[in-house]
């Protein structure tokens, strides 16, 4: 579909950016932990270098608003996408901010500019063009981050101190959303294929499965844990292997119900979607029913199959933070964690690898449906 | 019309368990004492109809805003003038609803602090995304010809939208709100974490204190507020089909 | 009535959809527009209804520019059917009629008694009135089409291709069943097809329309009989003849009483005269009785069927 484009939005996001860098604050300082600390504005912080590096970008935002070729418009909006980390880093090497307790924190002012600057990347970009944009911000983002140059920030500090936490943590949340989905996948494929062939049985499964998804996910754990804390105190047995009122267990099978319902509803989507005809003309050729199954149905089926299964993954990701509060682990202990402590920072170690992770899962997910969808599909239309 | 009967029965069967749930808890509470041992480390500080009664608020409130929003966005996007806005406003909801609710909820705090106003704003742009895409392609959906009738018949724009694209698209609509709510009730329990009150405070404080009774004392009324609020718009959509749609 | 001179519209990037019309439609005309796809025809409808700017020109509607009038108060007073009919899905019958007499703040009791009229004037029965679109057959729903936009009693009728989604059958008694209504309501309709024989039914006059210009005009006789370029001839070629026949009752053709008939060569008196021409030649005679209500009305030999259809009928211009 074209996209409709006449540089409105572009001229939002430039705007916005020249708000955000003017009027909010970039930065925050605290000389340690227990003062409340204060909030800079570019403007505050004397030093002129990364106030002139943004009024260039300023400069160059507000000249997107005049210039008509998207090449252009594109390279302004990419200096103007990875400008806040640079002054970012900058800012925190800044020597009035030094000091081995000090505490820098990201302030509103840089999350603006960035959300501006994607807004005004968006705009510019041509298509597959955005693609390779992204991956330039990422990759200036990484250099900086590799060569230490946040290594100042509060954010930083913080990792540096949980290094290993992070990263068990962080597993144990992959692990918990992937095994979880699979077992789903392992349950939910072939229930779906029962359940296709067998309608009656649909309404009960269906319902119970609808429940499930209506109930709010903190409450289905809260409501597992009772059982499971029974089970866990009453036989010797089930505790041997682990099963209580806390950690992995509920939080897995609370998982588990959830990543269900759409493998379900997918694969039963996928099944449906072989054309009537072409089932019929098979079946007319002399095929049985199972072979009709196995060759036209299924086939077809395969990249909502996969699709189901990404969705189930992707909301995993995001139920499994709250595994943290029972004990389960994941990177919502961060979350938590900070919320309790009043950290932000704390926070953000744990919901900023979080959305990358998730982005970056769904897209090679989405990546992988997309190749079964140009192998599978007989036909181009 | 049988249908419409089991519908309204569905529905009054979850408000009398709701409401047992919340003013009659003691009957149960006894049982899950003797089941689950009477520990009980953390202390209500408020009556169980009090924290019932703060979620309510907090997702009519977030819907409420959230729906308005999405009208007023999803009709201003038809605008020619406006149009060109559609694409990025329905990437930045979209992407909204990839993040986790329990991120967006936490990511409040250190922008606008703790407490019931910043859960509101998380969850207004939470939920968003179903409403505003539901409005935009249910006025989509309304066929070229009914609105070129509509026109040639000599219907102002306004009376146009009122009385013919609108109705129409109303279905669609309403099916955006009903998943704003549901995902507004789920995250509104998170809220509890920030400070907004509501069930959830139950809930994650008897986590916490591995308090089975409390625990149970806010999942039940939460979890049967979800299937009221979702039998409630099944009804809504059965009545709604009698106009021959 | 309607008048429009000079009409000119493009779309964007200089296609023009319609180049330097001028238009005349007296009252109680029923003009057809006939052209192919993509001339126009379509455009210079709309653009008399105001639901299209022009470029430059004007059109003139009893006498006011429509410049001049609110696009609505215009449109409420000028009947429109489209292909699709687009009857509001959500109302019923009764209340898609009364859509426009609802505009002009008629009273309940007018709008029932006028919905009561149109459903017995399109040959739709009363009950119809509580029904939804979606219950009606595609030939019902035109009737309906056509009903809601006679509702308001407009002097003016639009019509963009109102039968064409239906299938032959019906649409034939769709146009029979319109000519009989403006038989009693003589409206002024411009009528917009591309089907050749739905023109020479349907119209007074047929204008012939080719990339925005009006190329040739004239009754539908004129069109078949007079010389025209090759465009033309596409168009309104010999065959089209045969077409013609239908418009014209068998009786209309009658030379004179009584009958000589041979037997087996009798027609009803009020079928169209292309179906007595089929009978002849599919029976073998050159000579029909015609009959009405069981009785002798007539003899129509093949001459005097030439000879009308070659001089011309009584209400044939």
């Amino acid at each position: 579909m074209k996209r409709d484009s006449r540089g409105k939005t572009g001229a939002l996001g430039a705007a916005l950016y020249a708000a955000a860098v003017l009027f909010l604050p970039f930065i925050r300082y605290r000389p340690n932990r227990i003062l409340t600390g204060e909030a800079y504005r570019l403007s505050d912080l004397s030093g002129g270098l990364p106030a002139l590096i943004m009024l260039l970008i300023l400069s160059g935002a507000f000249l997107i608003l005049l210039i008509r070729g998207s090449a252009l418009r594109a390279l302004f909006s990419l200096s103007a996408a990875c400008a806040p980390f640079f002054v970012l880093a900058l800012c925190s090497g800044l020597p009035a901010f030094s000091g081995e307790t000090a505490r820098i924190s990201i302030g509103s002012g840089f999350w603006a500019a960035l959300a501006a600057s994607l807004v005004m990347l968006w705009d510019s970009g041509a298509g597959k063009g955005v693609r390779w944009l992204y991956l330039a911000i990422l990759a200036a983002v990484s250099a900086l981050l590799l060569t230490g140059g946040f290594d100042a920030l509060s954010l930083l500090r913080e990792y540096t101190a949980r290094r290993e936490t992070f990263f068990i943590q962080s597993g144990r949340h992959l692990a918990l959303a992937a095994t979880s989905t699979a077992a789903a996948a392992v349950a939910g494929i072939p229930l779906s294929f029962l359940l296709f062939s067998r309608k009656r049985m649909k309404r009960p499964v269906f319902f119970l499965v609808n429940l499930a998804q209506t109930i709010p996910t903190l409450s289905l754990l809260g409501l597992l844990m009772a059982p499971l804390a029974w089970l866990g105190e009453n036989s010797a047995l089930l505790r041997g292997w682990g099963v209580s009122g806390v950690g992995f267990w509920p939080a897995w099978i609370a998982l588990f119900l959830y990543a269900v319902f759409p493998v379900l509803n997918n694969s039963m989507a996928g099944l449906a979607m072989a054309d009537p005809t072409v089932v019929e003309t098979a079946a007319s050729l002399g095929m049985t029913r199972r072979q009709v199954f196995l060759k036209v149905q299924l086939p077809l089926a395969v990249p909502l199959i996969l699709g189901g299964i990404r969705t189930a993954f992707t909301q995993g990701m995001g139920n499994a933070i709250l595994a943290a509060l029972i004990g389960g682990g994941g990177l919502g202990s961060f979350i938590f964690l900070g919320l309790a402590q009043s950290a932000p920072d704390l926070i953000l170690l744990g919901t900023i690898p979080l959305i990358a992770l998730t982005i970056l899962t769904d897209a090679l997910l989405g990546g992988a449906v997309k190749l079964t969808e140009r192998r599978w599909r007989h036909d181009p239309g | 019309m049988m249908d419409k009967r089991r519908r309204w029965l569905v529905v009054w069967l979850w408000l009398m368990l709701l409401i047992l749930a919340v003013y009659r808890f003691e009957w149960l509470e006894g049982f899950l004492k003797q089941a689950f041992g009477s520990k009980q480390v953390f202390r209500q500080r408020a009556a169980l109809p009090d924290y019932m009664l703060q979620h309510l608020g907090l997702v009519m409130m977030s819907t409420g805003i959230s729906a308005l929003l999405g009208l007023a966005l999803g009709l201003a996007v038809r605008f020619r003038s406006l149009s060109e806005f559609r694409e990025p406003l329905l990437r930045a909801a979209t992407f909204l609803q990839t993040v986790p609710s329990a991120a967006v909820l936490a990511l409040c705090v250190p922008l606008m602090g703790y407490g019931q106003t910043p859960v509101v704003i998380a969850l207004v742009f939470y939920g968003l995304l179903p409403i505003l895409r539901n409005t935009i392609q249910g006025l989509d959906a309304v066929p070229e010809d009914v609105s070129l009738s509509a026109d040639g018949m000599g219907m102002t724009p306004i009376q146009r939208l009122l009385r013919v694209q609108m109705p129409l698209a109303w279905p669609a609509i309403l099916a955006g709100i009903r998943t704003s709510v549901i995902i507004n009730i789920s995250a509104a329990t998170l809220g509890a974490t920030v400070g907004a009150g509501g069930l959830g405070v139950l809930i994650v404080n008897g986590i916490r204190s591995m308090d089975v009774t409390m625990i149970i004392k806010g999942a039940l009324p939460v979890s049967l507020l979800a299937l009221l609020a979702s039998s409630l718009f099944t009804l809504a959509e059965q009545e709604r089909f009698r106009n021959g749609q | 009535m309607i008048r429009a001179e000079g009409l000119t519209k493009s779309y964007g990037e200089g296609i023009p959809a319609v180049r330097g019309v001028d238009l005349a439609v007296p009252r109680g005309e029923l003009c057809v527009l006939l052209g192919p796809s993509g001339c126009g025809k379509s455009t210079l409808l709309r653009l008399i209804n105001a639901l299209t700017r022009a470029d430059s020109g004007t059109v003139t509607v009893n006498g006011r520019d429509v410049r001049n009038t609110p696009p609505e108060l215009l449109r409420r007073g000028i009947g429109y059917v489209v292909q699709n009919v687009g009857l509001f899905p959500h109302y019923t019958v009764r209340r898609n009629i009364a859509v426009v007499p609802e505009l002009l703040k008629w009273k309940k009791p007018d709008i029932e008694k006028r919905a009561a009229f149109l459903m017995e004037l399109t040959g739709l029965p009363k009950n119809y009135l509580d029904k939804y679109p979606f219950e009606l057959s595609g030939g019902e729903a035109q009737r309906v089409g056509v009903a809601r936009a006679l509702a308001a009693d407009p002097p003016i009728l639009l019509m963009d291709e109102p039968f064409g989604s239906v299938d032959p059958l019906n649409r034939e008694r769709l146009q029979r069943s319109f000519l009989e209504i403006q038989k009693t309501l003589k409206k002024t309709v411009l009528f917009v097809t591309h089907d050749v024989s739905e023109a020479l039914i349907m119209g007074d006059r047929i204008l012939l329309m080719r990339e925005g210009q009006i190329v040739r005009s004239g009754t539908p006789r004129e069109m078949v009989f007079g010389e025209g370029d090759a465009f033309s001839r596409e168009f309104f070629g010999a065959e089209m003849a045969l077409k013609l026949l239908s418009r014209y009752r068998a009786q209309e053709a009658c030379a004179r009483a009584g009958a000589e008939g041979k037997p087996g060569c009798s027609i009803s008196a009020d079928l169209p005269l292309s179906d007595a021409f089929a009978m002849m030649l599919v029976k073998g005679c050159d000579r029909l009785t015609l009959t009405r209500d069981g009785e002798d009305a007539g003899t129509l030999d093949f001459y005097s069927l030439l000879r009308f259809f070659r001089e011309g009928g009584r209400n044939d211009g």
